[in-house]
């Protein structure tokens, strides 16, 4: 096992040093930069539409990604898409850690009925088709951007906890744990102080990898017709919008795509970085 | 002069002309689009001159939808309706302008006072499995129809139905217990095509998925691998026989996908509700071996305003949203053109509809809606609720609307759903504006949208003088007193600003080159009787 | 230590216990979507009137409350009668069997598909560790998992079937698996329309397979034993397929049997796009619908079949090693 609390420390200098690490970090950084300066970067406000932008192509004249169906600026759209897109991925894959970590390293180390019922919750997320879940909660709740992360949160919660619940059975089996509860440690001491760091590297590897899926998801939700509402655009929604101007506009497609790749090719980079350093077994 | 009182020829032309408003507009009346018998002659057929029309082949079409039952008593879908249209035979049909024309009957009289209208039925008429399609057959039909066990969702098409009784074999009595003027509708549709009592009482339930009728076409399968398959069916005798062997029905529902079906010619053509995507018109048209049909249809889309809450309860914030939608923005932006603007309730080729209006429309004028907005004290950033269905078109439509009203300081939040949930979300007034999308065949749609009382009223207005002047329009039977009717209410709802109109939507159709004889009807579907396929 | 027989029938109950809440969760939770059937039915009527729609729940039996309804539908859903659909009138069990087949084949050969290329591509990447090979890996694989699937199945759509004309744009025309024995011929007629959605599905799933392949084989190349056999002075390759590639499968061919229960409902995408006769598609339907007794059915063979994958897989773990009896 490497020396946890070192590599954490070096970690920012590791990265610069592995060319994986330093090209994710850089991409992850390039579009978190993006995303919170949407304003500043966009030359035109993404909902503001105009008869003369309409299908306008690549790279023409103060529009460097054309225009939509609608007249908007797809480059506006594109960099304002970033905040939404990420915004959901970052809630999700946050939300979705914090209520798997916690239920699962509870449940790991406590055992017994709370192991047994976290469990139950856990086989029955994971065993309902989620997108039939997210349809059917979309349905009830109306769609929307909270009902969007609420429902991703409940299908990828489960994932988590699984795993951190079987970082938490190995830690549980560790000597210095059986010493901290032999010297008095209480319960939440414990999982706080020794089981929460533990299983910390393996839920930073498993959410950067999540985060890329997330952004996916949300691009199959509004396909479904169930994504984030307008005006307010989303990469996965301007994928979809575009669908059907592939042949007569790829423009409206390829900006929002190439966004979603190099996120996802950043995140992953990233996430394979920190896998190979922290957690070479996921 | 009461119904019962009139010369039966004057009541069959009351019906008939019922019939023929009604079928113009025959359609998912929320979503689907309603077609006017305005310009056929315009659009031809896709018959290329000096072509001899030829038997064979199967013409293969490819739908957004698919049926959920084939039985007629145990769906209300359209495109269920549609594809049975094909398999069953009714007592009369419409033809490709919505007009009443003779079926499994060759005429009718209607006796007793209106209530009951006896038909002659064709002689030697057969089902596709060979048994006769008489009297007998009517009568199984409509009790079954009307029984409760059925729980047939379109047995309303019926009204106040009586009894049905068969006079001999061929003649057959259908009795209502009072003149029932929408007779037609139902009687055309193929809700109510006449059923075969041997299949249905041995087929049980699965009769939906195995349909015998007396149709131009026999059903041969329905499978997941290959859709919808029905055959010519020869000893065919309410009309001309099909000159196509096979007819195929097959649903895409992505539209990129059933474009690129049609364009690598694995189907011929593809017709019928949102079929053809309005986003691929254009390009469509370009394409020199696919042809492309249009009409116009009987629907409005338009921005209903729920007077039960602030500040759409002030004329003066109705009126400057009037003023600060452009319908041809949205029609040239979200619709690439393919609509008519809309100028009042009713849409322009509606009977009943009143010219005026096109005078007294709100004229796109958003420093009038600035000045309106500030004059009624709303503050720049208010923020509307707007509801709609998913439909791309209705949802970019909101989206050109929300950009315009945004331009006079109104913020407008847009929640897009299947129709199902718009429909019980507006009921329970949860919307500020609603993008309402009608399909209606009569001027009569004016009740349940505007009337305090009726289903579709979304406005939650309660006005007792617009109340009886509608319920006044449903009984006038002098057409120039109802006429003037219909105007007052009309310009009334103009003047009050209880909606601002947006546009009038066109139903499509498009074929291969080898399709001729394809004539898009007013309800947005294809007689395929006529259709020949070009070797 | 509970007994191995123990174990199953404990696992058995929790297995039916989750698969019983699913569907009952499913079937309260689409009775809170606005809208009931009659309403859906009736938004392309608008003759209907509230008296004709109220008759019609009556007739259609919507006025029985949940917990009752449920309790019969139960009942009879372990005669396995999934009662009748409410819009296309007929058995629940035959629809849903009528559609199962093609989904389950379209989930196999996307699976093939996807196995055939990630475990080639997983040893390469983990042989040339951080070598130009494992990034061009790397960066297909994350290709893989960053396209949406409704974008490539409509890419790979306008590419092979309307530029190229090479293979038909969608639809399915039988069983590939079943036309095996009838010959090369009969077997491509069936297996071209299974290629771009399958190939669409099998993407994303590459990538991920491709990944595990990559991590089992650099735990695997680590282990003893195969520094043993490189000591040996064995050849590299025979190394790697005869002993690292065969220890480095398990984990991938295990994950794969998961995913193949997932992916009974998650081609939801792909059948939409390439119109494939899917009990996805049934599913989807049935929500819009609202035909309650469909949607409890789609959802409960779905689980069943991921419960039951899931639960094989387990039985087979602890038949293997049986400390993970009391885990």
């Amino acid at each position: 096992m490497p020396e946890r609390g070192a590599s954490r420390r070096g970690l920012l200098a590791a990265a610069c040093r592995s060319a994986k690490g330093a090209t994710g970090l850089l991409l992850v950084l390039l579009v978190v930069a993006v995303a919170l300066a949407a304003p500043a970067l966009a030359p035109q406000d993404p909902s503001v539409q105009h008869v003369s932008w309409r299908f306008l192509p690549f790279l023409s004249p103060g529009h460097p990604l054309g225009g939509d169906n609608l007249g908007r600026d797809v480059f506006a759209r594109v960099v304002f898409g970033a905040r939404t897109s990420i915004a959901v991925a970052l809630l999700v894959v946050g939300i979705a850690t914090l209520i798997g970590s916690l239920l699962g390293a509870v449940a790991g180390y406590a055992g017994g009925a709370a192991d047994a019922l976290t469990m139950r919750a856990v086989d029955f997320m994971l065993a309902f088709p989620f997108l039939l879940l997210a349809l059917i909660v979309m349905a009830v709740l109306g769609p929307g951007f909270w009902t969007l992360v609420f429902a991703l949160v409940i299908a990828s919660w489960a994932r988590f906890a699984r795993i951190v619940r079987a970082e938490a059975l190995r830690v549980r089996r560790l000597d210095f744990i059986d010493a901290a509860r032999a010297m008095g440690a209480t319960f939440w001491r414990i999982v706080r102080r020794h089981v929460l760091p533990n299983v910390l590297p393996s839920m930073v590897v498993l959410g950067t990898l999540e985060v890329a899926q997330i952004i996916i998801a949300e691009a199959a939700l509004s396909f479904l017709g169930l994504g984030v509402q307008p005006p307010t655009p989303s990469w996965g929604g301007m994928i979809s919008d575009g669908r059907d101007f592939l042949a007569d506009a790829p423009w409206m497609t390829l900006g929002p795509a190439a966004a979603i790749v190099l996120t996802s090719v950043g995140v992953n980079l990233f996430g394979d970085f920190l896998r190979d350093r922290w957690d070479p077994r996921l | 002069m009461s119904l019962e009182d009139l010369p039966p020829k004057r009541f069959l032309a009351l019906a008939d002309d019922y019939l023929r408003r009604y079928a113009l507009s025959r359609r998912a009346a929320l979503r689907g689009a309603l077609a006017t018998a305005a310009t056929v002659s315009a659009l031809g057929s896709t018959a290329s001159r000096g072509d001899t029309p030829r038997k064979g082949g199967t013409l293969r079409v490819g739908r957004v939808e698919e049926p959920d039952s084939l039985d007629p008593h145990k769906t209300s879908l359209a495109v269920a309706s549609a594809t049975m249209g094909y398999i069953y035979e009714s007592p009369a049909r419409r033809d490709d302008d919505g007009k009443l024309v003779p079926a499994l009957a060759e005429g009718w009289e209607l006796r007793d006072g209106n209530k009951t209208l006896v038909f002659h039925l064709r002689q030697g008429a057969t089902f596709h499995d060979g048994s006769p399609c008489d009297a007998n057959a009517c009568v199984f039909t409509v009790k079954r129809m009307l029984d409760p066990a059925t729980a047939a969702p379109t047995a309303y098409l019926l009204g106040a139905f009586d009894t049905i009784e068969a006079i001999d074999d061929h003649t057959v009595a259908y009795k209502f217990k009072q003149p029932f003027v929408p007779v037609w509708v139902g009687l055309t549709s193929s809700y109510c095509g006449i059923l075969p009592p041997g299949p249905v009482q041995k087929l049980g339930a699965q009769f939906g998925r195995n349909p015998v009728g007396s149709g131009p076409f026999k059903f041969v399968s329905w499978a997941p691998d290959s859709g919808i398959k029905l055959a010519r069916f020869d000893q065919y005798k309410a009309g001309p026989v099909p000159l196509v062997d096979a007819l195929q029905f097959a649903q895409y529902p992505e539209d990129s996908t059933r474009v690129a079906a049609l364009q690598s010619g694995e189907i011929n053509a593809i017709w019928s509700g949102q079929s053809v995507p309005l986003d691929r018109v254009r390009s469509l048209k370009r394409e020199s071996d696919i042809q492309v049909q249009q009409r116009p249809s009987l629907s409005i889309r338009a921005l209903d305003f729920n007077e039960s809450r602030k500040p759409l309860d002030d004329i003066r914030v109705r009126r400057a949203i009037c003023h600060a939608v452009d319908p041809q923005r949205v029609i040239a932006l979200a619709l690439d053109g393919n609509a008519n603007p809309a100028h009042g309730p009713l849409p322009s080729a509606m009977p009943g509809y009143d010219k005026k209006v096109d005078q007294l429309a709100y004229k796109y004028d958003p420093d009038q809606a600035r000045a309106l907005l500030k004059d009624a004290g709303v503050q720049p950033g208010t923020t509307l609720h707007l509801i709609c269905n998913d439909s791309p078109s209705i949802r970019q439509s909101a989206e050109i609307v929300q950009a315009q009203l945004k331009d006079v300081g109104l913020t407008v939040t847009i929640q897009s759903m299947p129709i199902g949930q718009v429909v019980a979300l507006t009921k329970k007034a949860e919307h500020d504006i609603y993008l309402y999308t009608y399909t209606y065949f009569d001027p009569d749609i004016l009740y349940p949208a505007f009337d305090s009382k009726g289903s579709l009223n979304r406005d939650f207005v309660a006005d007792p003088d617009m109340d009886r002047m509608i319920e006044a329009s449903r009984v006038e039977f002098d057409d120039a007193k109802r006429q003037a009717l219909y105007d007052t209410i009309q310009q009334k709802l103009v003047e009050e600003a209880r909606w601002a109109p947006l546009f009038e939507p066109l139903n499509f159709a498009a074929f291969d080159s080898s399709v001729q004889g394809a004539v898009l009807r007013v309800d947005g579907e294809i007689d395929a009787r006529k259709v020949w396929l070009k070797a | 230590m509970p007994s191995g027989s123990g174990f199953l029938a404990r696992r058995l109950l929790h297995s039916l216990l989750v698969i019983l809440g699913i569907t009952f969760v499913a079937a309260a939770m689409i009775r809170l979507v606005p809208g009931d059937p009659v309403d859906i039915m009736a938004a392309g009527n608008p003759g209907m009137t509230e008296a004709d729609k109220d008759n019609l729940r009556a007739q259609l039996g919507l006025t029985t409350p949940l917990p009752q309804a449920f309790v019969g539908y139960v009942a009879n859903a372990v005669h396995g009668d999934l009662g009748m659909s409410l819009r296309q009138r007929a058995p629940v069990t035959g629809l849903i069997l009528e559609r199962l087949p093609q989904t389950a084949e379209l989930s196999l050969w996307a699976l093939v598909i996807s196995i055939a290329i990630a475990i080639p591509l997983g040893t390469i990447t983990a042989l040339r560790r951080n070598g130009v090979v494992d990034y061009a890996g790397t960066t297909f694989a994350v290709l893989g998992i960053s396209t949406p699937g409704f974008l490539l199945g409509i890419l790979l759509i306008l590419l092979f079937s309307v530029e190229l004309r090479l293979l038909p744009s969608s639809g399915f025309r039988g069983s590939a698996l079943m036309a095996i024995p009838f010959g090369p011929a009969a077997f491509w007629a069936k297996f071209r329309y299974f290629i771009l959605p399958a190939t669409s599905l099998a993407f994303a799933l590459t990538a991920i397979n491709a990944r595990l392949t990559r991590s089992a084989m650099l735990e695997v190349l680590s282990q003893e034993f195969v520094l043993v056999a490189r000591a040996k002075g064995l050849k590299p390759w025979t190394v790697v397929v005869r002993h690292a590639l065969r220890n480095a499968i398990i984990p991938v061919i295990t994950v794969a049997g998961l995913q193949f229960g997932g992916l009974l409902s998650g081609a939801i995408v792909t059948e939409t796009v390439f119109a494939w006769p899917g009990v996805g598609r049934l599913a989807v339907q049935a929500i819009q619908w609202r035909d309650y007794p469909l949607v409890q059915g789609t959802v409960l063979v779905s689980a069943t079949l991921f419960v039951a994958l899931n639960f094989f897989v387990d039985v087979l773990y602890v038949a293997v090693d049986p400390r993970l009896r009391d885990a």
